[in-house]
């Protein structure tokens, strides 16, 4: 019986001018996000070098006689080739990295000049679930119960025996299958012309991540059309259950996500950048040096202020993301909000990506160090005194060397295990918000009165 | 005739449910998000007092003329409630005898984490990644939503209901149902505005720090103007396509479509598509440029082969080590003097080159932004964003006018600076304190303390604080001034009349339409 209930409402989707009007703005949403970002990753992966300059000269090799007081060696972000799924607040985070041997100095992105033109958000895939497939399912779903109530037609379907359970399931399942026709077939249009155009070769994870990120699209959807029924089942008309969607669209969308940025600044407690300078100013005097120390000690004291310097940074920078987490935590009321972090952690993007990098660039670093110590000790001209900013002398190897594999730097993206792992809370949240929506409106509709209101 | 329909029409409006749901919540998010934007433009106020007087105090200290530089802080815009603008553009710009300020050569607001920072407000980079909404944009969206909830069923509704036959019985014509219909729900749209206009002037007034000017009052004044315009062009454009359809349930669904087509759609897509056209090649031809012009005063210098005691000379400033300033004997600052005579104007020269350079650059940027923003024109939402951002003076072309304006304010200041480039105030004061010159003690102990401790020991041995300030008061101040109100009335006068023109052709179109409309 169940299955009649769907075929009858999926195929009066299907014919209906609403559902090619959503899948032809979805489709060319979609294939335009993957165009443009097949221009910005092929622009994205010639700039990505794998040599770290001021580290390592052209012929590959490290000149141990100027590392200490090189200080700009600068490491930057693998472009993600699954850029189209998730874009949107990527381009205002930190990209780069740049370092001394000794520490980490500063996390920041490169101003492409052209950027401060950029006032439109990114139309990435997870953008156009969130938003116009959503409205979607509102529009699909916004007069099932209330129109056909208004009509007098479901006092007719339910003299058939079948339960208001099944009825209920029936047009929840017949509007996701439509927007699953709709998503799905524009993901694989979507996937094709990513093949075609071949600029970013998918490996075995990304396909995983992606099979995630539709699943975790239709959940959210899936929750999107609960809503609409919801406001179907509570409302006098069809109208009236077009504007309470409408309005629960609106609040859920655009305004607490939005909230979120605002919500982070008020309630979260991150240092100001002038008190991080003075506590970085302080450092010195923690570990002082004296005239009388010897040099393997004023070595030592030097490297352990800038360990303390990197420490400092870092945790600064994880104080910043723990502001950004605060606010999102409080946003998660949102469907649309919980379904973008998801989104955002499996395919690997946002703070839980810089995050990923930020670790990446330090281990580097550390790697990095202790091969040009292991280098240094070869030689045995040096005093093997590696000294923070002083160059020359005879305290440290002047050998120009090859450091093997240490000497690049491979930055990884979390991989789908991960990232589903860091989004599973969200995933819970969205099935969460599913099934109370369903247990409402169930509940709601098991009770009411099926006979056309007077007066509609 | 008509002020009976309008009438009957604005009476049943203001009655109904969605007037009344619609009211509540766009008063609801008004009032939330101006309160968020005048809280952010109190703190980016305060930041900004802040900013001029510690750049002013910075200034103040100046002791030789080669650091002489200027930062030019843009004050917020208190209309920034209603359009908030690019967050990624830079607050100072930097006047200085060897930087020209460009339209993107500043890059002051870059996410950057690090442990130089200078500011005293918390001012966290990553809450960049949440996109911010304004007023602007919640007229664009909701109220323009509730345009199509207000009529969406002025017809097909009176035809369901019967009483449309009743009403053309009457002596007034169809043509002037429309217009009564039309002007009944502009004015029943008014009243959500200007609730919400009313919401942000109490919060003005309510806030301890804030008070303006009446420019600030003829801009509220002009965006208030402008939103009904953006109303009445929404309205007249579902009004005329609600009369394509026969049923109402059906007919709001199209609307809806046709709402996220002009809200979402085009603005995201559009200015999407234009990414793939951006000009390709430009900023390599940017970056060689650069290099050559640099590469160029480089070989300059070099030919001239002068060598600085310790070696230390920067190519592309004047800027010396803290030994050249007050570890010159005047023997060498005499030799510095001369040399100078030759190196500034070159590298004055250079500044001037490396401007055009990225001005160049920046023009051919901007004008593809142009191109971008008129794809995006067909959609009213965007339109009517360009007004507000005009008005409220947080577009592109306001923060050009204002590089352009330092720029002229920098060649008054080369005007007053250039003749001292040719005397020793340039880079030393060591004529002024001769007991300073390095003699053979202080040298070593100078020595001894930069190899101890680096970077830090150069700050000691700058005892800035025994030379004295240069006085730099006939030098010309620092004025540059944010466009008036009556300008950015002119910049946003395009886009202004494109949203006239739009209601008035979708009012024409449906007044031809509307003769055609099925009674039965």
């Amino acid at each position: 019986m169940l299955w009649t209930v769907v075929k009858r409402e999926l195929l009066d989707h299907l014919f209906s001018l609403r559902f090619s009007a959503i899948f032809v703005l979805t489709l060319i949403l979609m294939l335009t996000s993957v165009l443009v970002f097949s221009a910005r990753y092929a622009r994205q992966q010639r700039e990505y070098p794998k040599r770290v300059e001021a580290f390592v000269d052209e012929q590959g090799t490290v000149n141990l006689y100027s590392i200490a007081c090189n200080s700009g060696a600068t490491v930057r972000e693998v472009p993600s080739p699954l850029g189209f799924l998730f874009a949107a607040g990527e381009r205002e985070l930190p990209d780069q990295s740049v370092m001394a041997l000794h520490g980490l100095n500063t996390l920041w992105r490169s101003t492409e000049p052209g950027d401060i033109m950029d006032s439109s958000s990114g139309t990435d895939w997870t953008y156009v679930v969130t938003v116009l497939l959503s409205f979607g399912a509102g529009l699909l779903t916004y007069k099932s119960i209330s129109g056909e109530r208004r009509d007098g037609t479901l006092t007719l379907v339910l003299a058939n025996p079948v339960s208001r359970a099944t009825i209920l399931l029936g047009k929840y399942l017949a509007a996701l299958l439509a927007l699953g026709t709709v998503f799905i077939a524009s993901v694989l249009a979507g996937v094709i012309l990513l093949e075609v155009l071949g600029t970013a070769q998918l490996g075995g994870d990304d396909w995983i991540k992606l099979g995630l990120f539709v699943l975790l699209s239709m959940i959210f959807l899936s929750a999107f059309v609960f809503a609409g029924l919801l406001c179907s089942v509570f409302t006098r008309g069809p109208v009236l259950s077009a504007v309470a969607f409408l309005f629960a669209w609106m609040t859920l969308v655009f305004v607490i996500p939005n909230l979120g940025g605002i919500l982070a600044g008020l309630n979260g407690k991150a240092q100001t950048p002038l008190q991080v300078r003075m506590a970085a100013k302080e450092i010195p005097d923690r570990y002082t040096l004296t005239p009388a120390m010897s040099g393997e000690k004023v070595a030592s004291t030097m490297l352990e202020r800038e360990s303390a310097r990197e420490q400092l940074l870092l945790s600064y920078f994880r104080s910043l993301v723990a502001q950004v987490d605060l606010g999102r935590n409080l946003t998660r009321v949102s469907p649309a909000s919980a379904f973008s972090f998801a989104a955002e952690r499996i395919v690997g993007g946002g703070t839980f990506r810089l995050t990923r990098f930020v670790d990446n660039a330090v281990r580097y670093r550390q790697g990095m160090f202790q091969a040009v110590i292991e280098a240094d000790k070869r030689d045995p001209k040096s005093q093997h005194r590696y000294v923070p900013y002083w160059c020359g002398g005879d305290h440290f190897s002047a050998l120009t060397v090859d450091l093997g594999p240490a000497k690049e730097f491979h930055d990884t993206l979390p991989s789908a295990k991960e990232g589903f792992a860091a989004a599973f809370w969200d995933l819970f949240l969205l099935l969460m918000y599913t099934i109370i929506a369903f247990a409402v409106a169930f509940w709601r509709f098991a009770r009411q009165d099926v006979a056309p209101a007077p007066g509609t | 005739m008509i002020g009976h329909i309008v009438r009957k029409e604005l009476l049943v409006n203001l009655q109904s449910m969605r007037f009344l749901v619609g009211l509540v919540v766009s008063a609801l998010m008004m009032g939330i998000v101006g309160y968020v934007l005048v809280e952010d433009y109190a703190t980016r106020m305060q930041k900004y007092i802040a900013d001029v007087a510690e750049h002013r105090a910075a200034l103040a200290e100046t002791k030789v003329y080669s650091m002489v530089a200027v930062d030019v802080d843009i004050p917020p815009s208190p209309l920034s409630v209603f359009s908030r603008g690019s967050q990624n553009l830079p607050t100072t710009l930097h006047v200085s005898p060897f930087h020209v300020p460009s339209l993107i050569d500043e890059g002051g607001a870059s996410a950057s984490i690090g442990l130089n920072g200078t500011s005293s407000h918390a001012d966290n980079p990553l809450l960049r990644m949440f996109s911010s909404i304004d007023l602007g944009f919640v007229i664009s969206t909701i109220l323009s939503l509730f345009a199509v909830l207000l009529v969406f069923d002025s017809f097909s509704g009176e035809r369901e209901q019967g009483t449309l036959k009743l009403l053309l019985t009457s002596s007034a014509g169809r043509v002037h149902l429309l217009a009564g219909k039309y002007v009944g729900a502009l004015v029943t749209l008014a009243i959500p505005l200007t609730v919400g206009f009313l919401e942000v002037m109490i919060l003005w007034a309510l806030h301890p720090s804030l008070s303006f000017d009446a420019q600030v009052w003829a801009g509220v004044g002009l965006v208030y103007c402008a939103s009904l315009l953006f109303l009445s062009s929404f309205l007249a454009m579902a009004l005329f396509l609600s009369l394509y359809a026969t049923e109402s349930s059906s007919c709001l669904m199209y609307l809806l479509l046709a709402w996220v087509t002009v809200s979402v759609v085009i603005p995201a897509g559009g200015g999407y598509v234009a990414e793939y056209f951006r000009p390709k090649g430009l900023r390599e031809i940017m970056l060689s440029e650069a290099k050559q012009a640099s590469a160029h005063l480089s070989n300059e210098l070099e030919r001239l082969n002068y060598r600085q005691k310790g070696g230390w000379n920067n190519a592309w400033t004047d800027w010396f080590g803290a030994e050249s300033i007050l570890g010159l004997t005047q023997q060498e600052a005499n030799n510095r003097l001369a040399y100078n005579q030759k190196v500034v104007p070159m590298k004055l020269q250079y500044a001037e080159d490396r401007y055009r350079v990225v001005e160049s650059y920046a023009q051919g940027l901007l004008s593809w932004s142009r191109t971008r923003e008129d794809l995006i024109r067909p959609s009213l939402c965007v339109d009517y964003g360009n007004v507000v951002q005009a008005l409220a003076g947080t577009d592109l072309n306001t923060f050009d006018d204002l590089v352009q304006k330092s720029r002229l304010y920098r060649d008054a200041m080369m005007a007053y600076l250039r003749p001292k480039s040719e005397t020793s105030l340039w880079f030393t004061r060591i004529f002024e304190y001769p007991d300073m010159e390095p003699t053979e003690k202080n040298q070593q102990y100078w020595q001894s303390l930069i190899e101890k401790e680096g970077q830090r020991a150069v700050e000691k041995i700058m005892s800035w604080d025994r030379v004295s300030s240069l006085d730099l008061t006939s030098m010309p101040p620092p004025s540059v001034n944010m466009r008036g109100v009556t300008e950015r009335a002119l910049h946003a006068l395009p886009d202004g009349i494109l949203l006239f023109a739009a209601s008035v052709v979708f009012i024409g179109l449906s007044m031809i339409r509307v003769r055609h409309y099925p009674l039965n």
